[in-house]
């Protein structure tokens, strides 16, 4: 109830990005720059900066999806819910161009479809709540889109023979990416 | 886990049969090596004649490890069916042990084959490393090697590069 009550302060007005995400944006917009400024100087005698330019450049709105992320995962660890939880969520984060405050954006927010289809983000909550043992292990209430159907079931078929093949668990094809070492070289 | 053996579960023939396919004798543990893991980790798989920890020949498991190690494994010729499947992806070390020394450190030692005596890299033919015990995979892996009869308390302490043990 906590995270509910904190979402709807955090729907009004404008709030302040969280610092370490703020600090990111700052070194991604001075090196953007940077390379945008290169390519201004340089693209009369070659061409080597147009790529990084074009990278650096990009869609405004998608080079701050990551971004935008990186907020939910924030608020997901503020209230202490999962992360499907904060994106299925009414609204998106939307910054100003300098990444120094954020808001709720409530356009668009696609829940249901005109079907009565559950967006995947819903579903998504229900999943990662039933992982937490925040909620009853009981059946996902909604339909889901045919097309998410079908994707998520012939990823699950292509995953499951690829685990067999390899004989690993699940659990242990996750593992694999948490980043840490289990043996390491002796320093 | 609640699983049975393979020793237990088919037949004596079936048994025999699968034992021969993968080059095993009933008696004796074996360890082999993926050469090429899929998702970049190192999957070990480890025969244990009357134990089951985790699978029902004994043990597997993929581990987060150094690249050089993987990269070594990917340059390496399969020999071996997988104990899981008909898939001839695995490499069969010349030694492994588990060591664990005075200065509470834990070693894998893993001589892999080659004639290259060089330590811990892509190319080596072997590996010492130190095995985090606080992590659950490696008390799996502990469990594991102890039932191969591979682990040992050694005096002195844990191997470092520069220092001849």
């Amino acid at each position: 109830m906590e995270a509910f009550t904190a979402f709807h302060t955090l729907r009004t007005g404008k709030h302040d990005v969280p610092q370490h995400i703020a600090d990111a944006h700052a070194v991604y917009a001075e090196a953007a720059d940077a390379a945008i400024m290169r390519l201004h100087n340089s693209q009369h005698m070659h061409g080597a900066y147009s790529h990084y330019a074009t990278l650096a450049i990009g869609d405004t709105t998608d080079y701050l999806k990551p971004f935008a992320l990186a907020v939910y995962e924030h608020y997901a660890n503020e209230w202490g819910v999962p992360y499907a939880w904060v994106i299925a969520l009414p609204g998106f984060v939307k910054f100003d161009a300098a990444c120094s405050y954020l808001q709720i954006d409530e356009k668009d927010t696609f829940r249901f479809d005109e079907d009565g289809n559950a967006s995947e983000a819903t579903y998504a909550a229900f999943i990662e709540g039933k992982e937490a043992g925040l909620h009853d292990d009981e059946d996902f209430l909604f339909a889901r889109q045919d097309m998410a159907k079908s994707i998520t079931s012939a990823i699950a078929d292509s995953l499951k023979e690829m685990l067999n093949e390899n004989d690993m668990t699940l659990d242990e094809w996750k593992k694999q990416n948490d980043g840490s070492e289990d043996w390491s070289f002796p320093a | 886990m609640n699983q049975t053996h393979y020793g237990v579960q088919m037949d004596a023939d079936d048994y025999e049969e699968w034992l021969t396919k993968r080059e095993l004798s009933a008696v004796d543990a074996t360890v082999q090596l993926r050469t090429k893991a899929n998702g970049g980790g190192l999957h070990m798989q480890v025969f244990l004649p009357d134990t089951v920890i985790n699978r029902p020949y004994g043990f597997a498991s993929v581990f987060s490890v150094p690249s050089e190690l993987t990269e070594c494994l990917a340059s390496m010729t399969p020999e071996f069916m997988s104990f899981a499947s008909p898939e001839r992806v695995y490499v069969r070390p010349h030694r492994v042990v588990l060591h664990r020394h005075d200065d509470d450190v834990t070693q894998l030692i893993i001589h892999i084959g080659s004639d290259n005596n060089t330590v811990n890299t892509a190319t080596s033919g072997i590996f010492v490393l130190n095995v985090d015990m606080s992590k659950t995979i490696n008390g799996g892996l502990f469990d594991a090697l102890s039932a191969a009869d591979v682990y040992q308390e050694v005096s002195g302490d844990s191997w470092t590069p520069g220092v001849t043990e």
